[in-house]
């Protein structure tokens, strides 16, 4: 049967036809590149990167109760790395670990689970004992855990160099101590702050003069955001994410 | 054409003519189709077709910049063999001990099905079981107990402190629990599998329980990417 318009307009209709079917393929491959360009420049969803396994230990914290990292499974962990004979630096990073806390039991948690963990790198001078009044010093132990809890961790130092030197990749140097009570210590220590998420992936580094709470907490509140939302469909979303932005 | 010919064809009814349509109303129309149409794809690529997805499904994926750390320890083969040795292939490495008498054995089974699962393409797969019981688990020990498992497996073990050093960079955790059991004392330890990829770099980490055919089709997404 032809068609009664004629040849012409057959041809006419299957030209537009073909057409119509070329616009579709080209549109559905620019609507596809300038989604993932569009993902990748406005960053819809921000990931913290899984940048390496935090490392495993047993310790005991400052009331003499043991604590593995296995204890910090499902907590979002902050470490940090001191001592009790630490000059003002050290304090002052103490003190801004005290400033999160606060700020993390202000915040609305949800589901999650925080900690804040300090390994001493000085663990033949921090006793127990020791640990605890350091601990007291920045408001540890007098009120209680609370739902942060904070673990100020010793071990014995060949495990201590393993897991903060080979595990968390923070340099510290310890030479024996002198006489002297007027003398510096001579420990150096460089200052580093650690986010461990609750499958024991380190997430976040910062050095000494990037760890800023409000920093932190927005990072903090990305990763909150990743453990909540990453389930089902989403899931592509947060790992499209990781797959774009955070592969070096 | 005579001019009575073309005033014709100007008066032919607009319901003959092919509908024009605006540029605007073309986008309006072809936008929900280019959507569902990527949608559709994206949906039946994640389900059916591992070669086009995003990444693993199963394991935990790394994004680690530094290889994962290199150690040389004594194998149950009786030569010493070290992680780099394996490099152009994938290794999965494992914590574990002889006596262990249920974590250990599941996870060791689960594997030797992957590798099952995998065929041919096993054959650039390693299983490396390190001794986190260096006290009781000599290569002798080591060999006969993997060799029920599955003989492409490698046990190695090293000193206590080599170990300790090791298995704290890999994330784990292990400790002596004395027990009353007839097995002596046991190990507490974590229990996960990390996949090292052909570059060296720690690429996933899988919890204990992770299925055979989730780790085939995780090895097989890194084989292939």
């Amino acid at each position: 049967m032809t068609d009664p318009a004629g040849p012409d307009h057959a041809r006419e209709r299957h030209g537009q036809s073909r057409l119509k079917w070329t616009n579709l393929f080209y549109g559905f491959t620019l609507a596809a590149i300038s989604a993932v360009l569009a993902f990748t420049y406005f960053q819809p969803i921000t990931v913290l990167p899984r940048i390496h396994l935090a490392p495993g230990f047993s310790l005991t914290n400052q009331s003499g109760e043991k604590r593995t990292s296995e204890d910090y499974r499902g907590t979002v962990t902050v470490y940090t790395f001191s001592f009790s004979r630490c000059g003002e630096s050290g304090v002052e990073a103490m003190t801004r670990m005290q400033k999160l806390r606060q700020r993390l039991r202000e915040t609305d948690k949800g589901k999650m689970k925080f900690a804040l963990v300090t390994l001493t790198v000085d663990p033949a001078h921090d006793t127990e004992a020791v640990l605890r009044e350091f601990a007291d010093r920045f408001g540890v132990g007098t009120e209680g855990e609370g739902d942060v809890r904070w673990d100020f961790l010793r071990g014995d130092p060949a495990r201590t160099k393993y897991i903060i030197g080979g595990g968390f990749g923070v340099y510290f140097t310890h030479e024996a101590e002198t006489d002297s009570a007027e003398e510096d210590l001579k420990i150096t220590l460089e200052q580093r702050f650690v986010v461990v998420d609750g499958w024991g992936i380190i997430r976040a580094v910062y050095r000494g003069d990037t760890f800023e709470v409000d920093r932190v907490m927005r990072d903090l509140r990305w990763l909150m955001s990743e453990t909540k939302n990453s389930k089902g469909v989403a899931s592509l979303a947060y790992e499209a994410a990781h797959l774009f932005r955070c592969y070096p | 054409m005579t001019n009575t010919e073309s005033l014709s064809a100007s008066k032919t009814p607009a319901a003959v003519l092919p509908m024009s349509r605006s540029p605007a109303k073309r986008l309006l129309i072809l936008l929900p189709v280019v959507v569902i149409l990527l949608g559709g794809v994206f949906w039946i690529a994640y389900h059916f077709g591992s070669g086009m997805r995003f990444g693993p499904k199963y394991g935990m994926v790394l994004q680690s910049p530094e290889p994962a750390m290199d150690f040389r320890l004594p194998s149950h083969l009786g030569q010493e063999i070290a992680l780099s040795d394996f490099r152009g292939e994938i290794v999965l490495l494992y914590f574990g001990y002889t006596v262990c008498p249920d974590v250990c054995p599941t996870t060791l089974a689960e594997v030797h099905k992957a590798l099952d699962l995998l065929g041919k393409e096993a054959d650039e797969v390693n299983c490396i079981m390190i001794s986190v019981d260096p006290e009781r688990d000599t290569p002798e020990v080591l060999a006969e107990y993997l060799g029920h498992f599955d003989s492409r497996f490698i046990g190695l073990v090293g000193s206590p402190e080599k170990t300790l050093e090791i298995a704290t960079n890999y994330g784990i955790h292990y400790e002596r629990q004395e027990s009353d059991s007839a097995l002596g004392y046991l190990m507490d330890h974590t229990a996960t599998l990390t996949l090292i990829d052909r570059e060296g770099h720690a690429r996933l980490v899988f919890p204990y329980g992770t299925k055979a055919e989730e780790l085939a089709e995780d090895i097989r997404y890194v084989l292939h990417h």
